[in-house]
């Protein structure tokens, strides 16, 4: 995926209609970040959460020792607890496969989503995703897909 | 857009880290790059991220700038033409310490942290061009340190003020060649806006300024200098 179709990437993410406005306001005050290879770090254990990432496509993985994997695929936030946490990553999160994009979200980004309705219906969601996903560590499964 | 296809035929490359880089490490960095257009306003990367690449700039300008506890803006540097973005965070392994947005629509070149790598390793004085370059901007940060702790706000200012002229040259008129807002002037000094707008004001009644909107022309670069005690 190029540097030009953000829009057009964040539109197929999301479950409902989103004005063009919006999203384009989202891809001003986002940056995007291309992943190339496996294992490349979106956030290392202690890394301060000044922001998180918001998977476009490919997959990211929360690398938990001694436990399950949490995989995140597109429409998936990394790093959204620690960061209305206002604290530091837990856990180190990796591009799990060849090509990953992300947008980073900051605090100015996201302030700005939640202002939208339908985002913040999204970013609740989304918060609810990462409770779901670390009550799901206490069952024993190999993997936790989001 | 003239968008550079291969960077040896780059306009920018002879004032970049680049410069001096041999013709394996061009083609190498030339075919894995993606160029990228940003528009005026638009972040390039965030404090915070870890990217995993380099932005060579070809065209525009874009400040650097922190945020601090109370969501104020505290611009560091501005990155113009030929400069890199980003490759301190690669190197260091570490989350990027700044936020990169483009002041006017940008013209860009993403440079993967593989490729980067790989040059590096390939060509000694790129390297040094790069230790050079950190070095640089380890000593222009100890200036500012300096100055934040022992200048006052006028002081500062004409400080500042130099620097853009330097940086970003005149235009036909004499004025300084970036439309900052006086906010964005604030964030650079490190203090409010109130505050630069009446220093604005004196300096240019003092006659060491004149302006004209959000424009700005220095007339006595001496006495600034003075003022600043800025000696070159």
């Amino acid at each position: 995926m190029g540097f030009l179709n953000i829009p057009d990437k964040i539109r197929e993410i999301i479950p409902f209609e989103a004005s063009a406005f919006v999203v384009e306001e989202i891809t001003l005050q986002s940056s995007f970040i291309p992943f190339y290879g496996a294992g490349e770090v979106l956030f290392k254990k202690g890394d301060q959460a000044l922001g998180f990432y918001w998977v476009l496509s490919g997959e990211a993985e929360i690398i938990i020792p001694g436990k399950r994997s949490i995989i995140l695929s597109a429409g998936a936030m990394a790093g959204l607890d620690s960061f209305l946490e206002g604290g530091t990553l837990p856990f180190d999160v990796v591009n799990r496969g060849q090509h990953l994009n992300c947008l980073f979200i900051d605090r100015r980004c996201y302030n700005n989503m939640r202002e939208h309705h339908e985002f913040n219906r999204y970013m609740n969601s989304m918060v609810m995703n990462c409770l779901k996903s670390y009550r799901n560590l206490l069952v024993p499964a190999p993997r936790t897909y989001l | 857009m003239d968008t550079p296809n291969h960077c040896q035929f780059c306009a920018q490359h002879p004032d970049s880290a680049f410069h001096g880089l041999n013709r394996e490490g061009l083609e190498e960095i030339s075919q894995l790059k993606t160029c990228v257009s940003f528009k005026k306003g638009q972040v390039l990367m965030h404090e915070g991220a870890r990217p995993q690449g380099v932005y060579c700039l070809h065209r525009g300008k874009v400040k650097l700038f922190t945020l601090g506890t109370e969501g104020k803006e505290q611009i560091i540097r501005f990155v113009t033409k030929g400069d890199l973005i980003g490759y301190r965070s690669i190197l260091s392994d570490e989350p990027i310490s700044a936020s990169a947005e483009a002041l006017e629509d940008t013209f860009a070149c993403y440079i993967p942290k593989s490729s980067f790598f790989k040059v590096i390793e390939d060509n000694p004085k790129f390297s040094l061009n790069l230790l050079k370059l950190s070095c640089h901007e380890l000593g222009e940060a100890g200036k500012m340190i300096t100055s934040l702790a022992q200048k006052n706000v006028k002081e500062r200012l004409a400080e500042i003020l130099l620097i853009l002229n330097t940086t970003f040259g005149v235009d036909e008129e004499g004025y300084i060649d970036i439309n900052l807002t006086r906010e964005e002037i604030a964030n650079m000094v490190g203090t409010a806006t109130e505050s630069v707008i009446r220093l604005i004001s004196e300096l240019r009644k003092e006659g060491y300024i004149r302006s004209k909107g959000k424009r700005i022309a220095l007339e006595d670069r001496s006495a600034l200098r003075q003022m600043a005690s800025v000696f070159e």
